[in-house]
């Protein structure tokens, strides 16, 4: 009899070692090779074997590797919390959880029990418990990812105060962790914070400069600054990585837009609609840079496949309003604006009613010119002082077609 | 894609067909026979262990059994200050000195349980049955006793004779449990020197970590973990203290501080691939591409985020003119990377996947790299002395990515020009389409109503209803079968509906012209059959219609569904 057969364990160092390098196909060679010599009663072969099969997407097959090696050593937590994460990977969360509170009755506060339970309470969309057990694997062990789920759930709770204060957390034990730094960025952004959404999105750069959500993000703030060159630069990062992204070239071409260079503005903005076909905000930038060009025609399929796509967005139907208006259909247009103007709802938008206002002046339609008026000037005086600046414009359109009104 | 941090290494020698197959427990330099010039000592998965002197293999020496790991020390105070190599495996220690056989140590056997002792006790001597002695087993088991293989094997058994042979097998032999080595360090006796006494420190399967006294022949301290370590690194001095950080399989890190295995465990994300200890943390990289860095009492430090798998990693510890502990990690895509404290000090990329490193004196160099690669090629590369280890280039100023322009799509002369036209006659392209949509509009909805009403075609299908119907023909003639098909698609079940049949009459005869289908159930198919006889084979063919009408009590008089099938020419009919 040689000598594996008297000493099952004796390979499994090399088990070990070949399956932390991830170099499965080795490893499973010599998993068979240790199985063939003890008759398969090496439970740590059969373990790593049906680990390599899970990674390979063979979850049934994993599972009953698992069985094998339970049946082997029937008292060990390992082969439980396994079975529990295939099950979890199968997308039975229910059963995993029954598994995983089998487990726990065996031996020490384990992290990785209490944080697969997390996860499968989340997909189970059972909030409270998902956070208390993500809680109690934090106590355990403060691991980042479980920080992160822990933010997610909050997250799809709503409750961002909550989820930032977690990564906040988080951040403590690691603040270098760039996947950590970009999601609280990204939450920042959310809760429309720019000054400190661009803060941690900086600091995530510079631990991890290629990311290209994280580029994207801070892009877009830089972008929002007028600061398109350096906007630019950083996109040319991301275009390495993803070259496929339409939010990508959307944002590039807007960038070029605000550089007022309108054909390579275009250009990328076509490239995005072509990557994205169903992203209603390429379309609508596609109708500005259009609207901007002069070029009518097109700005109106833009803009009237963007209020296809997401009929909910106000300003689409006031632009839609203003090129139909170029297109010298004024019924069309009158309807364009009654229906921004409705969906504006209140108080409203007071560009929509300058727009219109001018629209109907230039139809001789003055009675119906003034009421916009009024209804602009009601609520650009509600405006406050700093926002009125933004766009001097609007004032100066405004006054002269107040004179021409005589109001 | 190479970050932009420089290579400190010079190149000193390569042997891409050195033919070594060894991992990182397994790769050794020291100064073998105390003549103050260090070999290299690789202890090869093959059996052998070779001896590298210089740029060339020196020798060869078979081994007994496969190696799991190498190390040498000091273990006498004597003058010349011989170095012992130790190499595990198995669950031997073969202790070399001056490359000659000295000493093998043997792992002692573990506690079995007695009960199952006594059962195997019984069953050699014959005092109970095979059966009885294997149903006594499986309740041991199934009490929570972990069985030895022997027990295992005999309950895995099918054949009773076969059962038999195996107890004949072990008769006399009792029952032992032997363990095995999965790792193994070294740990200083009194003081910190490079050539002071020190003791192996080795784990074992069974769950134990094992220190030997200097001369390797008697166990000083066993401390039981309960669960197997992986890897080990060591700190401190035997005598003053001591602190073993252990690297379980269950992915947990595991402290003994002076001998007593400490409270504070520490349960990473992912198995670990490496374990280092530096000046002042233990570093431990895991499966998920993270090295973390823990202080002994358990709290992160800090952490590096690769950008793939990590697949060796060994300390580096430079001695000569200036002392610093760095880390030196292997990469999955080939870089070989290395991190004084958290900083990227270094890249060099290896054209193969590494297998095994080693830091420290070779030849005559103090600060000496060797890299083992998958290939088997052997890489040595030296340390200058200007090198710069503490310029950090963090964040390393902004990618190369960065120069790259964006393929931003070019735009040809003939759309400038088309952009040119819209500008000028917008309104008017604005009209022709319009008017151009409102007529194909007109023509779709058109061809949409000669569809509903004519009927045409041998399935159809409504809207409102959600009726699907299709017609088959079966026979060759002058007697046919016409079946129905009928599907019920909508939600809600229909009552009642008047079926019609028309064809001519001079052509054809129907089974029955009308009936009325009671009950139609959402989402079942439903067949009805109508028998078709041909008047005159001879007088060509026609078509049939068949209308679905409109469920009784409903005013309209449309039909729901109106389907037609073209007949087949008919046979002739067979004279008996």
């Amino acid at each position: 009899m040689s000598s594996l057969a008297q000493q099952r364990d004796k390979r499994n160092y090399q088990l070990h070692l070949l399956y932390t390098r991830q170099e499965f196909e080795e490893c499973l060679k010599q998993i068979d090779k240790v199985l063939e010599e003890t008759d398969g009663l090496c439970e740590y072969a059969i373990y790593i074997k049906a680990l390599i099969m899970r990674h390979r997407g063979k979850i049934q097959e994993s599972l009953a590797l698992f069985q094998q090696a339970t049946a082997i050593n029937p008292h060990n937590v390992a082969n439980l919390k396994q079975v529990g994460r295939s099950l979890y990977l199968l997308g039975k969360h229910k059963a995993a959880v029954d598994v995983y509170e089998e487990a726990q009755k065996f031996g020490a506060p384990d992290w990785e029990i209490m944080h697969n339970k997390g996860l499968c309470y989340m997909y189970l969309k059972q909030y409270d418990r998902a956070i208390e057990s993500f809680r109690v694997a934090i106590d355990i062990q403060p691991h980042d990812s479980t920080f992160l789920q822990l933010g997610k759930v909050y997250g799809m709770m709503d409750d961002y105060s909550q989820a930032i204060n977690v990564y906040m957390e988080a951040l403590e034990h690691s603040p270098e962790n760039p996947e950590l730094l970009t999601t609280l960025g990204l939450l920042f952004l959310r809760t429309n914070d720019n000054p400190r959404a661009f803060e941690y999105l900086t600091t995530s750069l510079t631990h991890d400069p290629r990311n290209p959500r994280t580029i994207l993000a801070a892009g877009s703030i830089i972008q929002d600054q007028s600061d398109m060159d350096v906007a630019l630069v950083k996109y040319r990062v991301a275009a390495v990585q993803t070259p496929n992204s339409p939010q990508l070239w959307n944002n590039i071409g807007m960038c070029f837009f605000g550089k007022q260079r309108y054909i390579a503005a275009i250009a990328c903005l076509k490239k995005a609609l072509y990557l994205g076909p169903f992203e209603w905000i390429i379309s609508y930038n596609l109708g500005l840079v259009h609207l901007h060009t002069g070029q009518y025609a097109s700005a109106f399929h833009f803009f009237s496949a963007s209020v296809n796509l997401k009929p909910d967005f106000a300003h689409s139907y006031m632009y839609l309003a203003v090129t139909l208006a170029r297109l010298d259909d004024y019924d069309n247009a009158c309807a364009a604006y009654d229906k921004a103007i409705q969906m504006a709802g209140v108080p409203g938008e007071p560009v929509f009613h300058l727009n219109y206002a001018i629209l109907q002046y230039q139809s001789k339609q003055y009675d119906a010119a003034k009421l916009q008026l009024h209804a602009f000037r009601a609520l650009w005086g509600d405006m406050d002082e700093e926002a009125r600046r933004a766009d001097p414009e609007v004032g100066e359109q405004a006054a002269l077609l107040g004179q021409l009104l005589g109001m | 894609m190479l970050p932009s941090v420089k290579s400190v290494w010079l190149d000193a020698f390569n042997d891409p067909v050195a033919g070594i197959s060894a991992y990182t427990p397994c790769v050794h330099t020291c100064n073998l026979f105390g003549d103050g010039e260090n070999r290299l000592v690789i202890a090869d998965e093959d059996r052998k262990l070779k001896i590298w002197k210089g740029t060339q293999k020196a020798s060869e020496h078979p081994l007994l059994d496969t190696p799991v790991a190498i190390c040498s020390y000091i273990s006498e105070n004597t003058a010349p200050r011989l170095p012992a190599l130790a190499v595990a495996a198995g669950s031997h220690i073969y202790i070399y000195r001056n490359l000659r056989p000295y000493y093998k140590f043997v792992l002692p056997p573990e506690n079995v349980n007695t009960e199952e002792q006594d059962i195997w006790q019984k069953v050699m001597e014959g005092e109970i049955v095979i059966g009885e002695a294997v149903a006594q087993l499986t309740r041991l088991q199934d009490a929570g006793v972990v069985l030895q293989t022997r027990s295992l094997q005999l309950m895995n058994i099918g054949d009773p004779d076969a059962k038999m042979a195996f107890v004949e097998h072990w008769q006399g032999q009792p029952l032992v449990a032997t363990t095995v080595i999965t790792c193994m360090d070294v740990v200083k006796q009194a003081i910190d020197e490079p050539d002071a006494v020190s003791c192996l420190v080795v784990g074992t399967e069974s769950g134990r970590i094992l220190i030997l006294n200097p001369a390797g022949t008697a166990i000083v301290k066993n401390i039981w973990v309960g669960i197997t370590p992986a890897m080990i690194a060591v700190q401190g001095e035997l005598d003053v203290g001591y602190r073993i950080t252990v690297a379980g399989r269950d992915g947990k890190l595991y402290h003994i501080r002076n001998g007593e295995l400490s409270q504070t465990i520490i349960q990473l994300e992912a198995q670990p691939v490496g374990l280092v200890r530096l000046a002042k943390h233990v570093a431990v990289g895991c499966m998920n591409d993270v090295v973390h860095a823990y202080t002994p009492t358990g709290h992160k430090s800090w952490s590096l985020y690769l950008p793939c798998h990590i697949l060796a990693m060994q300390r580096m510890e430079v001695t000569g003119q200036r002392n610093t502990k760095a880390l030196i990690v292997a990469l999955s895509n080939g870089e070989v990377r290395v991190y004084n404290e958290k900083l990227l000090v270094s890249v060099h990329v290896s054209p193969n996947p590494v297998t095994a490193l080693w830091f420290g004196r070779y030849g005559r160099e103090d600060n000496t790299l060797l890299a083992i690669t998958k290939s088997g090629a052997l890489d040595i590369k030296m340390l200058p002395r200007t090198a710069n280890l503490e310029a950090g280039a963090i964040g390393g100023g902004p990618p190369p990515e960065q120069e790259i322009p964006l393929a931003v799509p070019k735009k040809t002369r003939l759309y400038v020009e088309q952009t040119q036209r819209e500008r000028e006659q917008a309104a008017d392209m604005h009209r022709t389409f319009q008017r151009d949509l409102a007529k194909l509009r007109l023509t779709t909805a058109r061809a949409y109503v000669k569809v509903l009403t004519d009927g045409q075609g041998a399935a159809a299908f409504t809207t409102n209803t959600n009726l699907s119907l299709s017609l088959n023909i079966a026979g060759l003639g002058p007697r046919f079968r016409l079946s129905l098909l009928l599907r019920n698609d909508g939600s809600t079940q229909l009552n009642d509906i008047p079926v019609a049949l028309r064809a001519d009459a001079g052509l054809y005869s129907l089974g029955k012209t009308q009936f009325t289908i009671p009950f139609l159930v959402p989402g079942l198919q439903y067949t009805f059959e109508v028998p078709v006889t041909a008047i005159d084979p001879m007088a060509g063919t026609g078509t049939i219609t068949v209308l679905l009408l409109a469920p009784g009590g409903v005013s309209s008089s449309a039909p729901l569904l109106q389907a037609q099938i073209k007949m087949p020419m008919s046979e002739p009919e067979e004279v008996e």
